[in-house]
């Protein structure tokens, strides 16, 4: 499972395909103050991004360095 | 090439000549419906083809121009000249596409851009408001001008850029490589289509940062939409143009460049607390520099960075200092410029700065993007880990041979897309063991050695190679396009892991979103292609031409073959038999050899259609009015005479409109319609194709014709009085000459008419030109039906046997001796009023002996036509006609021009035929 969904928090692993935005919308509607956890994540495809920026997640743990952490980190430093 | 994609080409052609067509059509009808739902049509499909191959510049324009005749289809953009003129501009750009694909050349930066401005120009069409506010277009930024326009956003942007990447783009930048700033906008739907725009920001060649921004503010949840795309990339690359723009040719219209000068990544940042505490340091700086003691500043400048903390604003402009100073020779001017930034903490503006020439000695660095290797690396990584699963299953289940076949395929394919072909043959050798020996343990010992299981990817001793290669080794612009494109490396990661599908989705582009249409469209067209017609290489059509020719010698041997039984062997019996067997024969060869000709066939349409669009682009650029009138297009001939006639008309054409035609104004003075009238017609007569091109422009003044040849010296004075009107018309047909005084782009250099007549009687056909001074010009063309069978009559000289061409004999006529004048040493003869000069074959051929007469004391005349002149040439005496296959001598023989070739006659015999244009 690409993305585990926790208390206040969402862990993603691997690879996170388009299919699951969808998803992580409707987690993220439900869960305002949500924390975003992507020391396990390889590539995320931009439509989960877009919604993690739209809901202001919290970045609990970057990527490892990578064209994803350099994406990741100019979209979330000031959120 | 393979054989779909020239089908593809073939039927790319037609459809567009047919759009041409249909277009040229429209522009008489612009409201005629059905005509525009077909020409729909045939872009659509030319367009779904084309999504079959990897050709995005033609799937581009196509695309673009099927939205344009969608849109005129629905009533909302209303049919003009001008919409006519870019669309046939589109289709010939994709013809030129077209061109490049036959010839095996990759497309260049200017194609793709060239399809950008086609496909732009076109969607212009449909929305002419909104074609300003499209994605700026790839600049190539090396001007000036465009540098300075970009640098104040740029230098915004690389200010996002962390200093460390910077610092290292810097590195490489001083070691000569390019640096590319990549600003990418996907459009809105495009994670309907199956992109993955960050992992093609992230696949950018030369890759070092990626950064995301949302275009606009984002809504709040609940109205959000997942999948419509809200961000923007942005990427820093170092790569030089071609290669980002090969990257990104799916997407040309969303991406915009630039070159980064290296110093404007030169921006110190960080906590700007604490700036009056080291004026000492700024001081002593400044005095270091002075005395270009480049070493003692380094000193103060690592002591500094010591003592100072590492956030601060003054740390990363030192560390920038650093940077400077450990090069071979520091830039003065560059530290001066920091040591100053220190006092004011402003970044300094390196744009007024003139930027130090990077040295192209220097060969790029590769880039260090171990990071990129990351998905592959994960990729591969599931896969091994099923495998060795899969491997340490016990072994006593009974289909153990095929999952050890199947563990194999897959490392193996692991093996070769991460550049290890070396390590396949060790694989399949302990697979074949495992197999003989029923267990699977050594391959599994093998996967421990070959992929140790490290806990972290990025570790990964082997960089997948492909990927690797593609991002950081500069290509040559000359490299094919293909080979650039990423799904070469991401296609197996994808295949191994389900998981990685939406890595390798940017990749698959446009072409999924086609596949549904595509679908539909390869059902229709098979049904098509199985009703309709056959598409034959002309190879294999010239090969049974041959061989029927070879079957008319051998049948031809028959009668002889009957003769000699009944004269050799003195049996009539056989004589008759065979004699009746060859009529059946000879009856199925000549069907047989009709109906191969049949297949050579074309109808003159195949040159006609060129004419409305060569006739609306010319009169236009003239501003010349003309109707064009094509008649008798169904005429058939040989394929062979057909496209040997293309030339020469549209050369006659272009004259026709270029001098023919007055211009609207004269023609109404002159009395006649301002728009006037052009009429191609062919039709059949016997066994030759006519063709007449009349126009009723201004006709050729015979008089400039003569007074023109005169001055250039082609004629005397004498030739100029005595040529009749008609006469000089005809000197148009020499060469060098033009009545143009002006040369224009279309005609008037001279080159034309002469090369015109020449093209004509190479097939056998005759040219005659007839004008009226104000009436308008007429010019006729006579061709054979055929040229692969040549009727010839032969005949006897000196014992021996000539053909000449029945195109050229007029009449065989019996000359008394006595009727045989000789005029100052030429004989001539009297025939029906008309003196015709006579000429032995003998003495043409060289032979000593004297012709013949019959027992009448009658010479044998073969009257032949020599150009417009009749000549008659003497020979022994006159046998049958024949059809052969006419064979031009080839090899030494080649040079002997008195003969138009040979031929092989039934009793084996060779006939040599005579060619009269060049012997008399």
């Amino acid at each position: 499972m690409a993305i585990d969904y926790r208390d206040q928090e969402v862990v993603f692993t691997d690879i996170v395909g388009v299919e699951d935005a969808e998803v992580l919308l409707a987690w993220l509607q439900e869960h305002g103050s949500a924390q975003a956890d992507f020391s396990g994540c390889a590539h995320m495809h931009p439509a989960n991004l877009q919604v993690l920026m739209a809901a202001q997640v919290r970045v609990a743990a970057w990527p490892a360095a990578g064209p994803l952490d350099t994406a990741l980190r100019s979209a979330f430093s000031n959120g | 090439m393979n054989d779909l994609l020239a089908q593809f080409l073939s039927e790319a052609r037609d459809a567009l000549e047919g759009i041409g067509g249909k277009l040229m059509e429209l522009e008489r009808a612009p409201d005629d419906e059905e005509l525009m739902t077909q020409l729909f049509r045939v872009v659509h499909t030319l367009k779904g083809n084309s999504g079959l191959f990897d050709f995005p510049e033609m799937s581009r324009v196509l695309h673009a121009g099927e939205d344009l005749m969608d849109a005129v289809r629905h009533g909302e953009v209303r049919y003009s000249q001008t919409l006519a003129d870019r669309l046939l501009d589109a289709m010939d750009f994709v013809g030129l596409l077209c061109d490049g694909i036959e010839d095996e050349m990759p497309v260049s930066a200017e194609m793709a851009a060239e399809a950008v401005r086609q496909a732009k120009g076109l969607r212009a069409l449909i929305r002419p408001d909104a074609a300003e506010d499209e994605a700026p277009a790839v600049t190539e930024t090396a001007s000036p001008a465009a540098e300075a326009l970009l640098a104040q956003p740029l230098v915004q942007s690389l200010a996002r850029v962390p200093e460390s990447i910077r610092m290292e783009a810097w590195t490489q930048a001083q070691n000569g490589a390019p640096l590319v700033w990549v600003h990418y906008v996907p459009s809105e739907e495009c994670f309907y289509q199956g992109d993955d725009p960050l992992h093609q920001a992230n696949q950018t060649p030369g890759w070092l940062w990626t950064g995301m921004a949302p275009r606009a503010p984002w809504p709040v949840l609940a109205e959000m939409d997942a999948y419509r795309c809200m961000l923007d990339f942005d990427v820093l690359a170092s790569a030089d143009a071609a290669e980002i723009t090969t990257h990104y040719r799916y997407v040309p219209d969303q991406i915009s460049t630039a070159m980064v000068p290296p110093m404007w990544l030169v921006i110190p940042q960080g906590d700007p607390n604490g700036g009056p505490v080291y004026d000492d340091f700024v001081e002593d700086a400044v005095g270091l520099l002075n005395d270009k003691d480049f070493k003692g500043l380094g000193r103060a400048v690592d002591t500094m960075l010591e003592l100072s903390s590492a956030a601060l604003w003054l740390s990363s402009a030192l560390r920038w200092m650093q940077r400077f100073l450990q090069m071979n020779a520091p830039d003065a001017v560059a530290l001066r410029r920091l040591i100053d930034s220190l006092k004011t903490l402003q970044a300094p503006d390196w744009s007024e700065v003139p930027l130090p020439a990077t040295s192209p000695a220097v060969a790029p660095s590769p880039a260090k993007v171990p990071q990129l290797a990351n998905v592959h690396a994960m990729a591969l990584k599931n896969v091994v880990d099923v495998q060795r699963e899969v491997l340490s299953l016990p072994d006593d289940a009974t289909w153990l041979p095929g999952r050890i076949k199947a563990a194999v395929a897959s490392l193996s394919g692991c093996l070769k897309a991460f550049g290890r072909h070396a390590e396949i043959a060790a694989l399949e050798a302990l697979a074949t063991q495992a197999l003989e020996a029923q267990t699977a343990a050594g391959l599994a010992r093998w996967l421990d050695t070959a992929f140790p299981d490290e806990g972290t990817p990025t570790s990964e001793p082997q960089v997948p190679a492909a990927a690797a290669s593609s991002v950081t080794v500069p290509k040559q612009a000359s490299e094919p396009v293909k080979a650039a494109t990423p799904s070469v490396q991401v296609a197996p990661v994808a295949k191994a892991a389900p998981a990685a599908a939406t890595a390798a989705d940017a990749d698959k582009e446009h072409v999924d979103a086609e596949t549904a249409e595509t679908d539909v469209k390869l059902g229709r067209r098979s049904e098509e292609a199985g009703a309709k017609s056959l598409k034959v290489d002309q190879v294999k059509i010239d090969r049974l031409m041959n061989l029927i020719g070879e079957m008319v010698v051998a049948k031809n041997a028959m009668p002889y073959l009957a003769n000699r039984a009944e004269t050799v062997f003195g049996v009539r019996e056989l004589s008759r038999e065979i004699k009746a067997q060859y009529a059946t024969i000879n009856r199925i060869s000549e069907e047989m050899q009709d109906a191969i000709m049949q297949i050579r066939m074309m109808p003159v349409s195949f040159v006609f259609q060129r004419f409305p669009r060569l006739v609306r682009d010319i009169s236009r650029r003239l501003d010349k009015q003309v109707n064009l009138e094509l008649e008798g297009q169904e005429t058939a001939a040989d394929k062979n005479i057909i496209e040997s006639l293309g030339d020469p008309l549209v050369h006659i054409v272009r004259n026709s409109l270029d001098h023919g035609f007055e211009m609207p104004d004269a023609r109404v003075a002159a009395g006649k319609s301002p728009a006037g009238t052009l009429r191609i017609v062919a039709r059949q007569e016997a066994d030759r194709v006519i063709i007449e091109i009349s126009d009723d422009g201004k006709g050729i003044d015979a008089q400039a014709v003569k007074l023109k040849a005169y001055q250039k010296g082609l004629i005397d004075e004498a030739t100029m009085d005595r040529l009749s009107d008609q006469e000089a018309v005809n000197l148009v047909f020499i060469p060098g000459f033009s009545t143009s005084e002006v040369v224009s782009d279309l005609s008037g250099r001279g080159v034309g008419m002469d090369v015109v007549r020449t093209a004509i009687e190479q097939v056998h056909g005759s040219i005659v030109l007839e004008s009226t001074k104000g009436q308008g010009t007429r010019i006729r063309l006579s061709l054979p039906l055929s040229m692969a069978v040549t009727n010839v009559m032969t005949v006897e000289s000196n014992q021996q046997m000539f053909g000449i061409p029945m195109d050229a004999v007029v009449e065989t006529v019996r000359v008394p001796r006595a009727s045989v004048r000789t005029i100052k040493q030429r004989k001539a003869t009297l025939l029906r009023g008309r003196v015709v000069p006579l000429r032995d074959l003998n003495t043409v051929l060289g032979l000593a002996a004297p012709p013949l007469t019959n027992d009448s004391d009658e010479f044998a005349v073969l009257v032949v036509k020599v150009g417009d002149e009749s000549l008659g040439l003497v020979v022994d005496d006159f046998h049958e006609t024949a059809d052969i296959i006419l064979k031009p001598l080839s090899g030494v023989l080649s040079g002997l021009r008195a003969y138009a070739g040979s031929a092989l006659m039934g009793d084996g015999s060779v006939l040599m035929v005579l060619n009269t244009k060049e012997m008399l």
